[in-house]
């Protein structure tokens, strides 16, 4: 018992406090700077070469002929909805607002290998945005559709699970839910877009490489 | 975790308050995919505690700066190599200690006077001050392996196991490290406190000098 009074008495004399808010940023900023990815003048514009180079390449637009099929298919199996045109064009149906820690992959491991399915529920399906110059045009491009859609979620269910991106839950994207999907050409790179809330509570649209799942873009959503 | 940069842990038991976020494993998992906004949001919440780490192994506030710098630059890199077969804590902990042993090591090339590598240039008689700087002083003259291993029980909380993981020495020599830096320490601390209780008395008499020198 003395032992451990003695344990908090130096805890408390060791207490460091927090560093100013500046600091913070400023120590943050410079260490993401660091990311592979933000090393790249040209990494996070449309179009860049990931990792994997011509491969990638390839299999983004392999996943791209992959999504218009899944595309295809809901054109094709939703008749009867007349919201099917829209919703059939975004690339997989609605993922849940559950629980990022039971949906997200384990640390390490190969996430569309060894983690759970993302469960689909309600979300927006923005469809697809079409083709974009930036980050900002995308950003405008969402608010518009989530406006002209009053943010109607779309029917549970269906095909959207083949889409590895969705599949991997919203911590992946670093979102805490996905509220809205669709799909959009970000320059010349076809993207996966997800829309939701972060951790700290920005609206955050991020816009991925639909073949590795890898962040290519995020833009912060008014409103 | 005590202290006032305590952040929500669900490892730990702090349900209620993870669950307002996204836990570490999460965005661990994500970030490692490549997701920068999960690596910005793990950054900023361990910053503090990051440099806490750093700012008690390496005692001077500048050079601890310099630690938490390389630190989270260190798990930027490295995260996509983090394997989830630990604590991300524990993880992140290694690292900043790494980074702040790194930085002893650049510092021990520098000739540089001991006291000047403390923040003795603060101005004393503010008891916060000099609480800070009985601190620093004391734990300089704690030897580095045992002020390591009392950071990281008694500033990070970690447990005898995990502090043996990251320090990569066997469980009995972190007991017996934590037990000899916490004896040096609460030596150092008394010393150290009558040290400030000397110099708040010469404070005290130079200025009773001072204000007669002055009416006179």
């Amino acid at each position: 018992m003395a032992d451990a009074q003695r344990d908090l008495e130096l805890a408390a004399a060791l207490a460091v406090p927090p560093l100013d808010d500046l600091t913070r940023a400023r120590l943050v900023r410079t260490a993401i700077a660091e990311h592979p990815d933000a090393g790249r003048p040209d990494a996070a514009r449309p179009g860049a070469t990931r990792p994997g180079g011509r491969l990638g390449a390839a299999l983004g637009v392999a996943a791209a002929l992959v999504i218009g099929a899944v595309i295809g298919t809901l054109v094709v199996t939703r008749p009867d909805d007349p919201e099917s045109t829209t919703a059939a064009r975004a690339p997989v149906s609605s993922p849940a607002p559950s629980s990022p820690a039971s949906s997200s992959p384990a640390p390490g491991s190969p996430a569309d290998a060894a983690a759970p399915a993302f469960e689909p529920a309600a979300a927006t399906l923005l469809g697809d945005l079409g083709a974009v110059a930036s980050a900002s045009a995308l950003g405008d491009a969402i608010t518009a559709r989530l406006e002209a859609a009053g943010e109607r979620p779309a029917a549970p269910g269906g095909a959207g699970t083949a889409d590895a991106c969705v599949a991997r839950g919203p911590a992946a994207a670093g979102l805490v839910v996905i509220s809205a999907i669709g799909t959009a050409t970000l320059g010349t790179a076809p993207v996966v877009v997800l829309v939701g809330p972060t951790p700290r509570g920005e609206n955050l649209a991020v816009a991925l490489d639909p073949a590795s799942c890898a962040v290519l873009e995020t833009v912060t959503l008014q409103g | 975790m005590r202290d006032r940069g305590r952040v929500p842990d669900r490892a730990r038991g702090d349900d209620a308050a993870a669950a307002a976020v996204v836990d570490d494993a999460s965005l661990a998992a994500a970030a490692a995919a490549g997701a920068r906004p999960a690596l910005e949001t793990l950054l900023e919440r361990y910053a503090d505690r990051v440099h806490a780490i750093c700012r008690r192994i390496v005692v001077n506030s500048e050079d601890a700066l310099d630690a938490t710098q390389e630190a989270l630059i260190a798990i930027t890199r490295g995260i996509g190599r983090f394997d989830g077969r630990s604590a991300f804590t524990t993880w992140l902990y290694r690292v900043a200690t790494n980074a702040a042993l790194d930085e002893l090591r650049r510092r021990s090339r520098r000739p540089v006077p001991l006291d000047a590598t403390l923040d003795l240039e603060s101005p004393s008689g503010e008891g916060a001050v000099d609480a800070r700087l009985d601190v620093d002083r004391a734990l300089a003259e704690v030897p580095e392996e045992f002020r390591t291993a009392v950071v990281l029980r008694d500033l990070a909380d970690l447990d005898y196991p995990e502090i043996a993981a990251v320090l990569g020495v066997p469980l009995g020599t972190v007991k017996s490290r934590i037990a000899r830096g916490r004896r040096a320490l609460r030596i150092e601390l008394g010393n150290q406190s009558a040290a400030s209780e000397r110099r708040t008395a010469q404070n005290v008499e130079r200025a009773v000098v001072e204000r007669a020198d002055h009416e006179r």
